[in-house]
């Protein structure tokens, strides 16, 4: 068998409790990797365990949104695991009506669409064509344009930093998705109050595991875990 | 020993012109302006070398310390299409005389129409249509705007990923630009 670290090897549940993971002994990074890949994307959420049925019926009407396979679209940050993974609220409880929905969508089709879209925003705002409408809208813009380039080399393009104007269809797509996944939500769950839902668009699943893999072992490093 | 580039830079640029419109000037008639304001304003002027800033720009260097671009649009041609950019008085030398060769032949708006179409204006942006296309700007359609924000990037070619530095140059760029543009219009 493949060798794993202890830590890996003791994870008994879906939802594992962050606060456990210091007193595992040391984590070995690559069994970071494997838990982004199985308990970081596949399976039912925290979010809806108990409604999949929603999260089900919420992700096919995205899925029909955009005619790819429910299957591609997945969810990630707090409302995946129950806690955020974030190095700066590592362990924060994942609270339904306080917490956005972060969807993940794999497809190689939407990641070049979406791609096409944001460096079309970028050279905009950059030649001075996109002018922001507000002070809020400036201060993410310039921040976006920054982020775009180096999220498209490692193979993502989140929906969230392109404007959903007319102009970029594909963005305008996205966003029209994930109201739909927000709308099944809602409707489905009355005490549920969903906040914001956005969309990021992997170019294939290399890419998401690198992305949320490495993220959780940069969090893992600030959070002074054990990791090797 | 340059004339003997002559016949082969002729018939790239007629290369460039054949797939040109009846009328080049209604398509771009907003970029070509703001090229020509950018670039070079005494285009229509001069044939193929601007001599008054040629001596504008020796006497920056020598006296000021200050280097100057005196390129006219027809020298900004010949480097492109001959592919040589060192810093040689001798290239400096025979951009000239093919400039002036390349004057004779075409008009003035094929020799812009053809530098549009090889001019680099950036990432992924070499040629007017490209680098058009990177902006979401139809051509034809082009605003003022639009036109001097392309022409900006001329001086200041838009990198993969810009900076915000970048983005403060290309503004001055585009002011300057439509500034003189502004200019021309109440003269």
């Amino acid at each position: 068998m493949t060798r794993s670290s202890e830590w890996f090897a003791q994870l008994k549940t879906a939802y594992p409790d962050p606060a456990d993971w210091k007193t595992k002994g040391q984590i070995r990074k690559r069994d970071v990797f494997r838990f982004a890949r199985l308990w970081m994307t596949e399976g039912i959420p925290y979010a809806f365990v108990d409604k999949p049925a929603v999260y089900e019926l919420a992700r096919e009407a995205f899925a029909d949104r955009l005619h790819v396979h429910p299957k591609e679209v997945s969810i990630s940050g707090s409302g995946r695991l129950g806690f955020s993974l974030a190095s700066t609220k590592f362990g924060k409880p994942y609270v339904s009506a306080r917490s956005d929905f972060d969807l993940f969508l794999v497809s190689a089709a939407w990641f070049s669409k979406l791609k096409s879209d944001a460096e079309l925003f970028v050279a905009r705002f950059s030649s001075g064509l996109a002018a922001p409408r507000n002070e809020p809208e400036r201060t993410f813009w310039e921040d976006n344009v920054v982020r775009i380039p180096d999220h498209i080399s490692r193979g993502f393009v989140n929906q969230a930093y392109v404007p959903s104007f007319d102009r970029y269809p594909n963005a305008q797509a996205c966003y029209a998705a994930c109201i739909s996944f927000q709308r099944i939500v809602s409707a489905e769950l009355s005490a549920e109050l969903v906040r914001r839902v956005s969309v990021r668009v992997y170019r294939d699943w290399e890419a998401v595991e690198s992305q949320i893999g490495g993220s959780l072992v940069y969090a893992l490093r600030e959070t002074g875990h054990d990791l090797s | 020993m340059h004339m003997s580039e002559l016949p082969g830079l002729v018939e790239k640029v007629s290369r460039l012109l054949e797939d040109q419109s009846s009328d080049l000037s209604s398509g771009l008639a907003n970029v070509m302006h703001a090229v020509v304001l950018a670039e070079d304003h005494r285009y229509f002027q001069h044939r193929g070398v601007d001599y008054r800033a040629m001596v504008r720009a020796c006497w920056m260097t020598v006296f000021r310390q200050r280097v100057q671009g005196a390129s006219t649009i027809e020298q900004q041609l010949v480097r492109t299409l001959r592919r040589r950019y060192e810093l040689k008085l001798s290239r400096k030398v025979t951009e000239v005389l093919l400039a002036r060769a390349l004057s004779h032949r075409f008009s003035k708006q094929q020799l812009l129409f053809a530098y549009l179409q090889v001019a680099y204006f950036g990432w992924r942006a070499s040629g007017v249509n490209r680098a058009a296309n990177r902006l979401g700007i139809i051509l034809s359609r082009a605003s003022s705007a639009e036109a001097a924000a392309l022409a900006a990037m001329l001086k200041v070619p838009m990198p993969q990923s810009p900076s915000s530095r970048y983005r403060e140059r290309h503004a001055q760029r585009v002011r300057h630009i439509l500034s003189r543009w502004e200019v021309e219009k109440s003269a």
